[in-house]
């Protein structure tokens, strides 16, 4: 196995909430106990529902937004030290789902690429060198710098955003739906750009998504959230084929089909929304909408537990649940 | 052959500056039929099922074409006649149903005004309601219709928008981008619903997706536009399986049904052209890879290549000269 470059321990991000005159009356638990390894050079997807937690980590491992409880370290490294904030800025690259909104509409695009630069105290040539050089690396024409954000296409911005991520060589790249909102020729082109990237520089990747068959075309471990806590984690193939965990069973049963023949297919549908994550909780996240739930689920809280060849699962019917494996 | 309830005949919308939207698209729909039009973000296909609707705003006006719905060309009738087919025997849901929802009425004041404006009796008309919100699976029915659209989940008030249009038992349902902007687990509910009460109330539906997982789960017979144009018709097997326009059989192997393992997933070389200056030929021939001298000199027409599977190439005439 690969060295770990980044590693989360029993993270946690609790949000107060404000009711009247009473401050920090109650939390939401928005990511809750999460601890996770990212290997280097590995694509590991993000999956979950909305209200999952998923941005809330990623925000956390970017340094955006600090942990209640918990640690992030990177090569070693607490991403949460304050004194070593600069060092850390340039180990982690971000690309967000909108381009549009990402980048100054009033900035050209080489002004855009040139900001993180100067901040660094890089001189105008090396910045210019370094502008051109990685704007090759991600297919984006020469004439295209001096270009606004709004002169771009939509694949051509992201383009740009994934560019200025990877500008100062980050060690991770934090991806947060950087396809979500681009049609799909785009979007193949921009996956397959991310590959070709991450072949050539020995790029990690955390692929943060919804659509699960994109997450499987890029990932080569994934790792399912809902509630704010990991539900299950292993290697790509492995959680298709073989997933231990009755909410990927439905997540991956939701999936629309690849062609009109499996309309009929048997799918495992979600009644109710997902639990509030206010206040005491007890028992697994997920008992309330499980089909599979009995007593024990609503009141002791699943391990997190490793069922072999990395392949870990929270969920304590783990062994006698059997699916339809696809 | 079964009852066409709408004919689109060489519907054209154009907008300001000359951008030709939406160009002489021609599609009908059975009775009770699901037929979906997918395609990529500004082809075209929420144009026109907006136009279909008469909802195109200035500077966008429809410039050419017919509309006709069981027997009526709606682009000839009055806007107050107009009014009442919307709703009544057209029913539409946009992709966001908190900007089809009024947020100061409860929804059970929402989804009964059309019936009490059909001169229903406001408690039938609430009953009957309440019977629909338990059609579309919302649970707590008749507590729920006191909420206000804020206190309910995305999901719940797409479905009560589905529930809100099939009240008045359309004929005919427009669905935009209906799941789009919502979770997987959610969107399956969600297709399964619209599948299940379109058996149940016999209502045709006109599908507008990006996605054709989608098309896949819901539709008997698709439409695939491009640049304003259709550019294939046909039955959803045959889409999926024997597509026959060049574009469409690119869209399809850019899905992302591989792993990173197998292979990189094809890609369309170029982008859409610019619709504000009239485009001479194919509109898909700068990223056609078998685009040759005719293609860029007249468009093609949509013909017919084989029995119900129509497609706008100039080298599938006859039936699939090439490969």
């Amino acid at each position: 196995m690969s060295e770990t470059l980044l590693c989360i321990e029993h993270l946690k991000k609790y949000f107060p909430l404000k009711s009247g005159l009473k401050k920090n009356a109650a939390f939401v638990r928005a990511v809750d106990d999460v601890t996770l390894d990212i290997h280097a050079g590995e694509t590991l997807g993000l999956v979950g529902e909305s209200g999952s937690g998923k941005t809330t980590l990623a925000k956390m491992i970017l340094g955006l937004m600090e942990p209640t409880e918990g640690t992030i370290t990177l090569d070693g490294m607490d991403i949460h030290d304050r004194g070593r904030r600069k060092e850390l800025s340039h180990c982690v690259g971000a690309v967000f789902q909108d381009p549009a909104s990402s980048l100054n509409p009033r900035a050209t695009v080489y002004r855009s690429l040139e900001r993180p630069l100067e901040l660094n105290g890089c001189s105008k040539g090396d910045a210019r060198d370094l502008i051109y050089e990685t704007a090759e690396k991600v297919n984006l024409g020469r004439e295209l710098l001096e270009r606004f954000p709004y002169e771009l296409s939509g694949g051509q911005q992201q383009r740009v955003s994934i560019a200025r991520a990877i500008l100062l060589k980050p060690k991770l790249l934090v991806l947060d739906e950087p396809t979500s909102a681009l049609d799909v020729s785009v979007q193949a082109q921009t996956l397959n750009e991310l590959l070709d990237l991450q072949q050539k520089f020995g790029l990690t990747y955390l692929f943060i998504t919804h659509n699960l068959s994109v997450v499987r075309y890029m990932s080569d471990r994934i790792c399912v959230m809902y509630g704010g806590k990991v539900m299950e984690l292993g290697e790509a193939e492995e959680i298709y084929g073989h997933y231990r965990h009755p909410y990927t069973l439905s997540l991956l049963s939701s999936v629309p089909p690849l062609h009109p023949s499996q309309r009929e297919r048997k799918k495992v549908l979600l009644t109710g929304d997902m639990p509030s994550l206010i206040g005491e909780l007890t028992g697994c996240r997920f008992a309330s909408r499980c089909p599979f739930a009995q007593e024990s689920c609503r009141t002791e809280e699943p391990p997190f537990r490793d069922l072999g060849e990395g392949h870990r699962v929270a969920c304590s019917l783990a062994e006698t649940l059997d699916f339809p494996n696809r | 052959m079964e009852e066409k309830i709408l004919e689109v005949n060489d519907l054209s919308v154009s907008f300001s500056g000359g951008v030709q939207a939406v160009s002489d698209v021609s599609f009908d729909l059975r009775r009770g039929e699901a037929f979906a039009l997918v395609g990529e973000s500004g082809c075209g296909k929420s144009t026109t099922a907006r136009a279909i609707l008469r909802l195109i705003r200035s500077p966008g006006r429809i410039t050419g074409g017919q509309v006709r719905f069981e027997g009526r060309d709606l682009l000839e009738l009055s806007s107050k006649e107009m009014s009442q087919v919307r709703g009544r025997e057209i029913g539409m849901i946009f992709q966001n149903p908190l900007d089809s929802l009024n947020p100061v009425y409860t929804i059970g004041g929402q989804v009964t005004e059309g019936l009490v404006v059909d001169r229903m009796e406001k408690r039938e008309a609430w009953r009957l309601a309440a019977d629909m919100f338990r059609d579309v699976k919302i649970p707590d029915a008749e507590k729920r219709m006191k909420s206000y659209p804020h206190e309910i989940s995305g999901g719940m008030r797409q479905r009560v928008m589905i529930g809100m249009m099939l009240c008045r038992h359309p004929k005919l349902l427009i669905a935009d981008e209906p799941t789009t902007a919502l979770d997987v687990t959610i969107q399956a509910g969600i297709i399964e619903l619209m599948n299940d009460l379109r058996r149940k109330y016999d209502t045709a539906v006109l599908m507008i997706t990006h996605d054709f997982g989608i098309v896949a789960d819901m539709a008997d017979r698709v439409g695939v536009m491009y640049a304003g144009k259709l550019v294939e018709l046909g039955d959803v097997y045959t889409i999926f399986d024997r597509p026959l326009h060049p574009y469409t059989r690119m869209l399809m192997k850019a899905l992302p049904v591989i792993t990173k393992k197998e292979g990189r997933l094809a890609t369309i070389p170029g982008t859409v052209p610019d619709l504000s200056k009239p485009v001479k030929g194919c509109r898909f021939a700068d990223r056609c890879p078998d685009a040759c001298g005719i293609c860029r000199g007249a468009a093609p027409a949509l013909t017919e290549c084989q029995p119900g599977h129509l497609c706008a190439c100039h080298k599938e005439k006859g039936g699939g000269a090439h490969v």
